[in-house]
């Protein structure tokens, strides 16, 4: 994992938040997934293989997707599969950004999305794990990107 | 009676013509159905013939030219026998009469019924329907017998349309309706299905003889050779050409072809329609006869068509509706005073629909009751798995050579089993066939042969095998691990390249497109296209639908298929490698990773395990400090890094200690980065990227020095007193880091540790006495000792003097750190302070000499001349100040210029670590 990689990473997704909703997020300050770090409410996982091989994944707590959700749709408070439609949908144009701009060396999948913990995370995360805090308006997501 | 010789063998020849009819009707009805049921056509053909004339012998001439009772029937004649010549003529024409009228049955309802029903049916014809019909008609022609009912009131029927054709055609009818139609002939929707003819050939012979035969029929019916004869006969020609035409007329634009039935089936009703009037019309009445019967027959075809009556060769409409026709004709035409019958046209037009109705109502209803009541005690239709087999096989056991070829290949397609061979009869049409289907069998089997070796190749050869067209499609065989290899189903006509695509680098994708085209261009040598094939050794990423890939490494191979210049197709195979592969990965892993754990153990190998275990564990948890720093939101950037920074460089000190230098090094790193972020006004989230990439590094690193030290686990050494080889250790490494030190600034150091005992310490204090004092040694060997010249001349020894020892009071530990140096640059540290802007001017100057000293714990203060790994960057003394504070302790400093530098720790006694000493 190098450098220029990293920040395409974040780049994408920063970008992502942005173009939907005009909103900006930025970075928090990067540092390397432990033990303790939680997932959030709802994660949507991409799996990575070619060059480099592991998992990337987005995970956001509910507050900061139902703000989000206010931009692209309508309506009251989203229901939880609502949530999960919308996490499957960010990851799901995340992840073809990043096949767009890494396809010629990164063989990216289609996101898988998860509610609560996720115990196999691990397995498909390659260590180093960097865990990316992305701020946007008043609420944080992470993303994670585990690559050989 | 008078016998003329000339007449009697006229009569003779006559008959002799009609029973070559029967040979006509054989040849027609067998010609017109299909072959399967020929013989019995045929037999059926032979035997009415016979059974007829017997009947018509025993009873049936006595019946029709007995003496009348009454002109209703003949009774006398019975088991007949020829009084004189003339008779013995009349009788054998007549036979032939009769035999005609029963021969038209067969036609009609050929390839269906019994042989036995038909020859019941054919004696009730001959013996009674017959014969007392044709008493009504023809009663009375044997002299002194009276005259029958039709013939007193008028009825004119000069050659039998109605008592032969007619009768016959009525009789063909109950019996149709009886015994239905053949299987298969309409659909449900009650579209016809044509039954072909098997010899339409011998059709035709069949009407020509059956056309020369009525020359006979009508030209004898005059029973003697008279001036009429010739007459007869060419009206008879006239009639059946001109019936041919008109059907041919009006039948071709409507059937939009030429159809062989009207060509044949016009004559005969042209012939049938003439035979009633042909003594009483004129050459072109006969003409006009003829054609309306063709008319008429074709007409009443579709009629029967429409009405599902299924007559196998038109019996019906030949016979039974030109007959009417021909002799309703004799009414509408004939030339009254020959007809001789007193009547007026129309009376004799209303007795012509009289003698056909009666005719009708005779042979129909007797014909159709009788049949019913046999086929209820007889069944006269045959089985339906008869009928699909064929009567003559079935009712006579008689084969053809057709026959036995449809039963090979019906077994055949019944079972798949293609070893039979069909028989093959030399010298037959059909032999020839059979014996040429035999051939195409035997090349079948062959190929059938290869293609099933091919294809039990194809199920049972490990590598994915298949040909490929140049629209990149996968051919419709390929091999059964085709599919598991590239984990779809269905492969047959799909692109190889869109099965890829799902699975590999867009990269390839594109190499792979130009490969395929290049390897279709003739004008390309194949080894410079082989050279560049894409797939040659690929990894194809399988997406496990969970997130994560299983990888497959596979090597393609390619092969033209050439033929006559142009390419067939390409052969391709495909080995899957991966377990191969992956094992000389792990292999080449394995060997990568020893080789990284050996260079790490030249460079760990002069530390003792248990100390450098230890140094890692703290290290450890350094890196988890700094990285739970970065994940404390409540703090300022600025603030996160500075408290990383200096655990960082507590980190540095510790590798440094031991001579890690590969980890000082990267630490080092660590921090120059941090000092320049530090450093800008506006803290750059993006530079944390390297920095945590850098963490990440280390962590590896440190993760590889972890698992090789639970591999040295073994190697532990095993000492008696940990505790004082921890401290000796120390000690050790505090003296070679001074050496180094001093080394590496050109100065001259020696160290004291005689009354530094860490044994006094509690565990928890340890590690944070080490920092503090690799710490202070670094500050005085860098700041505090002099150069051997100025000490010199300064007056002092050229090798400075570093003591560090352990005194213990009552609850407090005593260490106090000496250097004989320089002591602290009071005035520099205070001009430092001002520049780093850590105090005021305002401070600057009322700032008082024994508080200076203090400055030097403040971050980011260093009155280093420029910065190294050792100093500069004015972290090392706020680390200390730090781990004081962590220990519940206090530092004081006693400084004199050029005299040296004293730190005074005093850190509290633990309670379990007195109770240990105790």
């Amino acid at each position: 994992m190098n450098e220029s990689e990293l920040k395409a990473f974040i780049k994408i997704v920063t970008e992502y938040f942005e173009s939907i909703t005009g909103q900006p997020a930025k970075m928090g300050l990067p540092f390397i997934k432990d033990d303790n770090t939680d997932v959030f409410d709802f994660t949507g996982v991409i799996g990575v293989s070619g060059t480099r091989k592991g998992a990337i994944y987005l995970s956001a707590p509910r507050e900061l997707l139902q703000e989000f959700g206010g931009y692209i749709l309508e309506g009251d408070e989203l229901q939880d599969s609502e949530l999960y439609d919308l996490v499957g949908e960010m990851t799901n144009t995340i992840s073809g950004n990043m096949r767009e701009h890494f396809g010629a060396s990164f063989f990216i999948s289609v996101p898988i999305i998860v509610k609560g913990k996720i115990d196999d995370i691990q397995l498909k995360l390659n260590p180093p794990v960097y865990i990316i805090p992305i701020e946007w308006q008043f609420s944080h997501c992470h993303l994670a990107i585990g690559l050989e | 009676m008078e016998t003329n010789l000339l007449d009697i063998l006229w009569i003779i020849v006559a008959s002799c013509l009609v029973f070559i009819m029967q040979a006509g009707f054989a040849m027609v009805e067998s010609g017109l159905t299909r072959s399967k049921n020929s013989i019995n056509v045929a037999i059926k053909n032979l035997t009415d013939l016979g059974v007829s004339t017997i009947f018509f012998w025993i009873v049936g001439f006595g019946l029709m030219f007995g003496s009348s009772f009454k002109g209703y029937v003949g009774n006398s004649f019975f088991l007949f026998k020829a009084e004189n010549t003339w008779i013995a003529a009349f009788f054998l024409f007549q036979a032939m009469f009769c035999s005609t009228s029963a021969t038209i049955v067969s036609g009609a309802i050929a390839e269906r019924v019994k042989y036995g029903a038909y020859i019941v049916a054919t004696i009730f014809l001959s013996a009674v329907i017959y014969p007392v019909f044709g008493h009504w008609v023809w009663g009375g022609i044997v002299p002194g017998t009276g005259q029958g009912w039709l013939a007193s009131l008028g009825f004119v029927d000069f050659a039998g349309s109605t008592v032969v054709h007619s009768l016959g055609g009525w009789v063909s009818l109950a019996f149709l309706l009886i015994v239905g139609q053949r299987s298969g002939r309409f659909k449900n929707d009650g579209e016809i299905v044509e039954i072909s003819g098997s010899n339409i050939p011998m059709v035709v012979l069949g009407v020509l003889i059956l056309w020369f035969g009525w020359f006979g029929f009508n030209g004898g019916s005059t029973l003697s050779m008279n001036n009429s004869v010739a007459s007869i006969i060419l009206k008879t020609t006239l009639s059946a050409s001109a019936g041919m035409i008109c059907t041919l007329a009006i039948g071709w634009p409507m059937l939009k072809k030429p159809d062989v039935t009207l060509v044949m089936n016009g004559a005969l009703a042209g012939l049938v329609a003439i035979t009633a009037p042909v003594h009483a019309v004129t050459e072109l009445q006969s003409i006009i006869i003829g054609a309306v019967g063709g008319a008429f027959m074709l007409i009443s075809s579709f009629g029967l068509n429409k009405l599902k009556i299924d007559d196998a060769v038109g019996a019906i409409p030949v016979h039974l509706v030109a007959g009417i026709w021909g002799t309703l004709a004799v009414g509408l035409f004939g030339d009254l005073s020959i007809l001789d019958t007193g009547l007026s046209r129309i009376n004799q037009i209303i007795i012509q629909g009289a003698g056909v109705l009666s005719c009708g109502v005779w042979a129909f209803g007797l014909s159709f009751i009788f049949l019913k009541i046999l086929n209820a005690f007889y069944p006269l239709r045959i089985g339906l798995k008869e009928e699909i087999d064929g009567l003559n096989k079935s009712e006579h056991g008689a084969s053809t050579e057709i026959f036995d070829l449809y039963t090979v290949l019906h077994h055949q397609a019944s079972t798949g089993d293609i070893t039979e061979r069909a028989p093959v009869e030399p010298f037959t049409e059909v032999g020839q066939i059979a014996q040429i289907y035999n051939e195409v069998l035997d090349k079948l089997e062959e190929n059938t042969v290869e293609k099933s070796d091919y294809l039990n190749i194809l199920e049972n050869v490990s590598d994915g095998m298949f040909l490929l067209n140049n629209k990149g499609e996968i051919g419709k065989h390929y091999s059964k691990s085709l599919e598991s290899i590239l984990e779809m189903d269905q492969l047959g006509g799909k692109q190889l390249y869109e099965i890829l695509k799902s699975y590999m680098l867009d990269s390839n994708m594109d190499d792979l497109k130009d490969f395929i085209s290049l390897a279709f261009d003739v004008n390309t040598r194949w080894r410079h296209v082989d050279r560049v094939n894409p797939l040659r050794e690929i990894d194809l990423y399988i997406n496990r639908g969970s997130g994560d890939f299983k990888t497959k490494h596979l090597e393609f191979d390619f092969k033209r298929i050439e033929k006559g210049g142009e390419i067939l197709n390409l052969l391709v195979l495909i080995r899957d490698v991966t377990d191969e592969y992956e094992l000389n990965l792990e292999i080449e892993k394995t060997r990568e990773k020893s080789h990284v754990e050996m260079e790490l153990l030249y460079k760990i190998l002069h530390v003792e395990p248990n100390i450098l275990r230890e140094f890692f564990s703290y290290a450890k948890k350094d890196l988890v400090t700094m990285n739970n720093i970065f994940q404390d939101s409540e703090k300022s950037s600025r603030e996160r890094l500075e408290q990383a920074f200096r655990i960082s460089h507590g980190l540095k000190g510790d590798a440094e200690l031991l001579n890690l230098f590969f980890i000082s090094e990267k630490a080092e790193e660590i921090e120059i980065m941090m000092q320049k972020m530090i450093k800008d006004e506006f803290i750059n989230r993006d530079d944390f990227i390297p920095l945590t990439l850098k963490f990440g590094e280390i962590q590896n690193t440190f993760d590889k020095i972890e698992s090789l030290l639970d591999k040295w686990a073994g190697f532990k050494i095993g000492s008696g007193n940990e505790k004082l080889d921890k401290s000796r250790y120390f000690k050790d490494h505090l003296v070679k880091m001074t050496n180094r030190l001093a080394e590496k600034y050109n100065k001259s150091v020696n160290i004291n540790l005689e009354k530094l005992s860490l044994e006094k310490l509690d565990e928890s204090q340890t590690k944070p006495v080490q920092d503090i004092l690799v710490q202070l040694l670094r500050n005085s060997v860098y700041h505090g000792i002099e150069s051997s010249d100025t000490r010199v001349n300064l007056g002092k020894k050229d090798t400075g003097n570093i003591s560090i020892r352990m005194e213990e009071s009552e609850d407090t530990l005593h260490i106090v750190f000496s250097d004989d140096g320089a002591g602290l640059n009071l005035s520099k540290i205070r001009d430092k302070a001002l520049l780093e802007k850590i105090i005021t001017k305002e401070q600057y100057d009322k700032l008082s000499d024994n508080i200076i000293p203090r400055l030097i714990f403040k971050q980011g203060l260093s009155t280093a001349g420029g910065s190294d790994s050792v100093a500069g960057k004015g972290v090392g003394m706020p680390l200390v100040n730090n781990l004081i504070e962590k220990l519940d302790g206090s530092i004081g400093i006693r400084t004199k210029s050029n005299v040296g530098c004293q730190f005074i720790l005093k850190i509290p006694i633990v309670k379990n670590s007195i109770l240990r000493q105790v």
